[in-house]
């Protein structure tokens, strides 16, 4: 049916209303389309931004790829060294590497002027040590037994202890003495041992 | 039911507005669903990157550390020949017999007695008692040498110095538990472990006082060695 014409007398408050709707519609629609270009003007520029952090990371990846696979001898040179002398290193954990130490208490044993002789030395994988000197001499053992206390000495050691002490008299008749002293303890790692 | 002519006249005038305002909320809601998808997209691109770059700094600076090793006179591939004697690939009879005889002739302690037994080529130790005669200088020469100076790494995990029965003249049998190494599968280890003082030292200590085992020698790389003063003679020239 068409509507030929409206009776603006009887329904103007009506008609008034639906236009005041339709205005604020026609705003909102002006608003989202502003909306729509604010959206979209900043979603590319942040797109775009994102995108350029990308292309930058792709190139240094490429440029860091470049580099490695023209040096990848020297890569492989390392990692090899760096298995093999890790391993050797794990493996001197096994050894005792006797010879620093017997030097250090080869050297300590020359303060004294007539030094005592090393009868026995023992020394583990774990630097856990077992030594016995022989003394000819009272006033030398008395040097020595007072120099293993001072610092220098014992800075050798985690620990150390005097295991034993014993007076041999070759005969009755004999007045020389020797005295023989062992001591038990533990190395401190010597951090250079070569 | 009664219609209402002005809202049919008012969506008539407006239904371009409509029709816009229709476009419009689709477009949004597209834009919305386009950036979050793309931003997602890159991030997770950006992070995926990351790691790999990270990972390739990590083998950049290895490699820059490597090459800087020469301006402090290392050279890895040189070295690499040494610990490559030291502790082979696979285990085998000639290398330890040669590296024991090496040590005889070297220090005077004469290894007279040891029993290899079958070499299992898989194995990474093995362990064999040797007998060896020598006085007490030889003795303290054979425990300062023979860690590297065979050419094979040994290792004696305790040693019993006794030498009430060694002199500077007479000889004497001795005993010794030596333990011999040969390399671990490879570890693809990218852990960049800086060489300190210490391990500076003993390079250095490998350097001068090894002698390479022919046979370890890898046959593809053309190396001379040959003794020398200077352990890092064939870096300065």
């Amino acid at each position: 049916m068409k509507i030929k014409k409206i009776n603006l007398l009887s329904h103007h408050k009506n008609y008034l209303l639906y236009q005041k709707y339709f205005l604020l519609f026609r705003k909102i629609v002006f608003f989202s389309t502003g909306l729509f270009f604010v959206l979209l003007i900043t979603s590319l520029l942040i797109i775009t931004y994102k995108k350029n952090q990308v292309d930058v990371l792709i190139q240094q990846e490429q440029n860091l790829q470049t580099f490695i696979k023209n040096n990848l001898p020297v890569e492989e040179n390392f990692k090899k060294f760096n298995n093999l002398f890790n391993q050797l290193k794990e493996n001197l954990n096994n050894d005792v590497n006797f010879y620093p130490y017997y030097n250090l208490i080869n050297d300590s044993l020359k303060i004294s002027t007539n030094p005592p002789t090393i009868e026995s030395l023992k020394i583990d994988q774990n630097k856990k040590v077992n030594f016995t000197l022989t003394f000819n001499n009272t006033n030398h053992l008395i040097e020595f037994l007072d120099y293993v206390e001072e610092e220098p000495f014992l800075n050798n050691f985690v620990n150390l202890k005097l295991e034993s002490f014993l007076v041999e008299s070759p005969s009755l008749l004999n007045t020389s003495n020797s005295y023989k002293i062992s001591f038990v303890g533990q190395f401190k790692k010597i951090d250079n041992e070569n | 039911m009664k219609i209402n002519y002005f809202l049919i006249k008012q969506l008539q005038k407006n239904s371009s507005f409509l029709l816009i305002f229709f476009i419009n909320i689709l477009l949004i809601f597209f834009i919305i669903f386009f950036y979050i998808q793309k931003i997602d997209q890159f991030n997770k691109q950006k992070l995926i990157l990351e790691d790999k770059i990270k990972s390739l700094e990590k083998r950049k600076s290895l490699i820059e550390y490597t090459k800087n090793l020469k301006n402090r006179n290392i050279n890895i591939e040189l070295i690499n020949q040494y610990l490559n004697s030291l502790i082979p690939n696979t285990e085998d009879f000639f290398s330890i017999t040669a590296a024991l005889e090496n040590l005889s002739h070297e220090t005077g302690f004469i290894i007279i007695n040891y029993d290899l037994g079958p070499i299992d080529g898989n194995r990474k130790t093995v362990s064999l008692t040797i007998t060896g005669i020598g006085n007490m200088d030889t003795f303290l020469e054979f425990l300062k040498k023979y860690r590297f100076n065979s050419g094979r790494l040994i290792t004696i995990d305790k040693i019993d110095y006794s030498p009430e029965n060694l002199n500077q003249t007479s000889t004497a049998e001795k005993k010794l538990y030596l333990t011999f190494y040969s390399q671990k599968n490879y570890v693809n280890n990218l852990t960049l472990n800086t060489i300190n003082d210490n391990d500076n030292g003993l390079i250095l200590e490998i350097l001068s006082k090894t002698k390479i085992i022919k046979s370890q020698l890898d046959p593809n790389k053309e190396i001379e060695i040959s003794a020398r003063e200077d352990p890092f003679e064939a870096i300065n020239e």
